[in-house]
């Protein structure tokens, strides 16, 4: 009987990716002076587990070295070694190693056999230079000692064993409850039969087990229990393992289904508002009746539908976390000193855009230390701290997330930006302002960087940071000040998939306008109205406001082009404000948004389109998109001069 | 014989079936795997600043999906819309399109040795966007490349280096 193991292996991936991201941050967050017994077992177990899957699914680089740095962590954990920061540093290294191992098994490319091969051999020197100061384990742990002869004759009763030369505790392991804690010195690829009975047998300690490895997910359970009967050994430490047990609380769906739960709850909100429009048609009998029962199924829709993308909302911590390994490693390879802060880290943002958000914030951040910050001289020379800092912060502005990046450092080059920009032949205007400079960094192949290092300076990134952002429907913001710092804001939709919009009519067409976006509606009086050049500005309280025509802008025929005889929807973009001239308001609800792509392309002007509660399809205009057109924010100076 | 079937586009296969339609006077005919399903015209969302043979856009049961007038693009016919109007949805390449004719009429079974290579000149079409004529039952019968026509840039319905990952993950979202 043989049974495809593949099947499981994206499982494995996953979990190992997990396992390893674990290890990383548990390491990163340990304190040297007084490390915590837990961590340093959860640490264990990780490379544990990873170590017995990889065996079983015969990704046997994987097994190799988690097999060797298992030993090393088994001596940390119980003390026998010091952790010093040169060990973290390899242990670090070895997660690297470990996840381009994964990641080249995942993807069915060549192993670097070499790489692993002297990872390997560095692990192991470390083992042995520790082990000569090794001092023997506590007695009344139980643990048995064997040497690697033994492990043959015995593995298959036995389950745990921690060889580690020292033939005189045997006895103490025959005596004890029956399993041992065996860590074979053997070579990687003698150690499989061994290894693949321990998973299995040591469920059952002292009885002959078959093994039965199978499956993942009972090679799971196998190991918990395991580092479960690993602690019990242990009673000085079991009081700090209560929390093992939590992950039980959480299950692990795929993405798929979310997905499709939330696309189901985007009917059930056409279906919901084709309702409304029904009830308006009813008999008077039963309309009360229906309303009554109308109002409470648009809670009920309203509550599911919060529920559902609550499902889908991840605390950003989930990519903020990748950081303080980042700003340590590329810190230090560039003599400088750089202290991060991260801020906010538990505001919930959707799944989708948390994937995505990786590479550009990676990037900002690389960015700011290579670029923003100075070295450390530069830095006294300046009068500031040595230390220079990068905060990551986000947070929840309305309707939508603010992720911004904030360096202490030199701040963006005007000149050289300029410079540069000349050397590409991008037209300037004359007296840029400031801002604008800055968005010269996101054209493609702009790189002031004075030389190619392997951190940054090809000039390949920004631009694509800049597109990353856009295709999640943000944008992104740069403030710089010289020798103060840069900031990069970026603001992002707190969910892709329902938005509140207003509904707005031109000439018989419905568009929808994000609420996000709108500051209020008003029905402009003639003396509001001011042509400039032909273009009309509205003064709203003390305010100059350019107005677009909707309808002009859209292509609709026979819209209204008057102000005064239609409706103005003040909105707010990233930079500009200015008036929307529609014929007329038609209401505010909830949309689905859908996306025009997916059957044809990017309309300028439009975000997507949604499903009305008839049927029918309007777009939801999109407001960063349209401002493009508002050419008159010279005129509101001129204006506001007169 | 032989050399006529090989100058017809490879990607036919013997015995495959074609949905004929009209399209003003004449009789085409489209590969009916393509075809996902055909529905009568119904009014359409208008799309800013579209040319005008993109009429605009409908819902498909939760999906937008455009829809184009043939006739406008190819000057064929007269451009009416009424209870007979028909708008043939085409599931290509993973997505949704509608095209509008005046009718279909058959589904009809064709063996390479009926099919002759296209001419180049004497179709609305650009040759390109052909398989090549057939004669069923003393007419003749356009065969048009589908999915080469609605793919192409001369329609521009999709953006044309477009990047396949941004579009899958935009699905997702849908």
């Amino acid at each position: 009987m043989s049974i495809d193991m593949s099947q499981f292996n994206d499982v494995f991936f996953e979990e190992s990716q997990e396992h390893l991201d674990e290890m990383e941050h548990l390491l990163m967050d340990l304190d040297l002076e007084d490390p915590d017994p837990e961590a340093l077992n959860s640490v264990f177990r990780a490379a544990h587990s990873i170590k017995g899957g990889s065996d079983i699914f015969g990704f046997k680089a994987l097994t190799g070295l988690t097999h060797v740095m298992e030993n090393l962590l088994d001596k940390a954990r119980k003390e026998t070694i010091t952790l010093s920061v040169s060990i973290v540093d390899l242990f670090l290294e070895m997660i690297d190693v470990l996840k381009s191992i994964l990641s080249c098994y995942r993807n069915d490319s060549e192993i670097d056999w070499e790489l692993v091969g002297v990872s390997t051999r560095r692990l192991e020197d470390a083992v042995k230079l520790t082990s000569d100061d090794d001092v023997a384990p506590d007695d009344e742990s139980g643990f048995g000692f064997f040497e690697s002869p033994i492990i043959k004759e015995e593995v298959e009763a036995f389950g745990f064993f921690d060889n580690e030369e020292n033939q005189d505790e045997v006895t103490n392991a025959e005596d004890d409850e029956g399993f041992g804690f065996f860590d074979e010195e053997v070579e990687p690829t003698s150690s499989v039969v061994a290894e693949a009975n321990e998973d299995a047998s040591s469920t059952q300690a002292n009885t002959k087990v078959k093994a039965e490895t199978n499956d993942t997910q009972n090679t799971n359970n196998l190991v918990d229990i395991k580092s479960l009967k690993a602690e019990q050994t242990k009673p000085k430490k079991t009081q700090k393992t209560a929390d093992s047990s939590n992950e039980s609380s959480t299950i692990r769906v795929e993405t798929s289904k979310v997905d499709t739960l939330v696309n189901l709850v985007g009917e059930l909100v056409i279906t919901q508002s084709m309702l409304n429009m029904i009830e308006e048609e009813v008999d008077e009998s039963i309309s009360e009746k229906m309303l009554i029962a109308l109002v409470e199924l648009e809670r009920n829709t309203k509550e599911i539908q919060e529920a559902v993308m609550a499902i889908r909302m991840l605390p950003i911590s989930f990519v903020f976390n990748r950081f303080p390994r980042l700003v340590r490693d590329l810190s230090s390879k560039l003599n400088k000193s750089v202290e991060l802060k991260l801020e906010g880290a538990t505001t919930e943002i959707d799944k989708s855009l948390i994937e995505k958000l990786a590479d550009p914030l990676t990037h900002l951040v690389r960015n700011s230390i290579d670029h923003g910050i100075e070295l450390p001289e530069d830095r006294l020379k300046a009068d500031k701290p040595e230390k220079g800092s990068i905060t990551l912060q986000a947070q929840q502005k309305g309707g939508s997330i603010l992720i911004s990046i904030i360096d202490d450092g030199a701040g963006l080059n005007r000149e050289r930006i300029l410079n540069k920009a000349n050397e590409n032949n991008i037209p300037l205007p004359k007296n840029i302002k400031n801002s604008d400079v800055w968005n010269l960094i996101f054209a493609p192949g702009f790189s002031t960087a004075a030389e190619v290092t392997d951190v940054s300076g090809r000039g390949v990134g920004m631009d694509v940071v800049k597109r990353n952002i856009e295709s999640l429907g943000g944008r992104i913001e740069i403030e710089s000040t010289a020798s103060k710092g840069t900031a990069f804001h970026i603001h992002l939709p707190l969910t892709l998939a329902i938005v509140d919009g207003m509904t707005v009519d031109v000439a018989g067409e419905i568009f929808v306008v994000p609420l996000v976006n709108i500051i209020e509606s008003i029905q402009p009086e003639q003396n509001q109205i001011r042509l400039i050049k032909n273009e009309p500005l509205l003064w709203v309280r003390g305010e100059y406001w350019p107005i677009i025509p909707l309808g002009q802008c859209l292509s609709v025929e026979n819209s209204i082009d008057d102000p005064s005889k239609g409706i103005v929807v003040l909105v707010e973009s990233a930079k500009k404000r200015f008036g929307l001239l529609v014929d007329d308001l038609v209401g505010q609800q909830q949309v689905v948004i859908k996306s025009l792509e997916r059957h044809y392309k990017r309309v300028p002007g439009v975000a997507g389109a949604t499903i009305m509660g008839d049927g029918s399809v309007a777009m939801i205009l999109d407001v960063e998109s349209l401002s493009n057109s508002v050419t008159s924010q010279e005129y509101v100076q001129q204006a506001e001069a007169i | 014989m032989n050399q006529a079937s090989s100058e017809i586009d490879n990607s036919i296969m013997d015995g495959q079936e074609f949905l004929t339609f009209i399209l003003g006077d004449e009789q085409y005919a489209l590969d009916i795997m393509t075809v996902k399903e055909i529905r009568g015209y119904e009014a359409v969302t208008k799309i800013a600043n579209a040319p005008p043979f993109i009429k605009g856009v409908l819902n498909l049961r939760g999906d937008i999906v455009p829809i184009i007038d043939l006739r406008i693009k190819f000057e064929v016919g007269k451009v009416t819309y009424d209870d007979f109007t028909i708008v043939i949805m085409l599931s290509i390449a993973n997505r949704v399109v509608g095209i509008v004719v005046d009718g279909v009429s058959d589904v009809i079974n064709l063996s390479l040795k009926d099919i002759k290579p296209p001419p180049e000149f004497g179709v609305a079409f650009d040759s390109q966007y052909l398989h090549g004529l057939a004669r069923v039952e003393d007419q003749m019968v356009i065969l048009v490349n589908i999915e080469a026509l609605i793919s192409s840039d001369e329609l521009g319905l999709y953006e044309s280096n477009r990047d396949l990952g941004v579009r899958e993950n935009n699905n997702e979202l849908a």
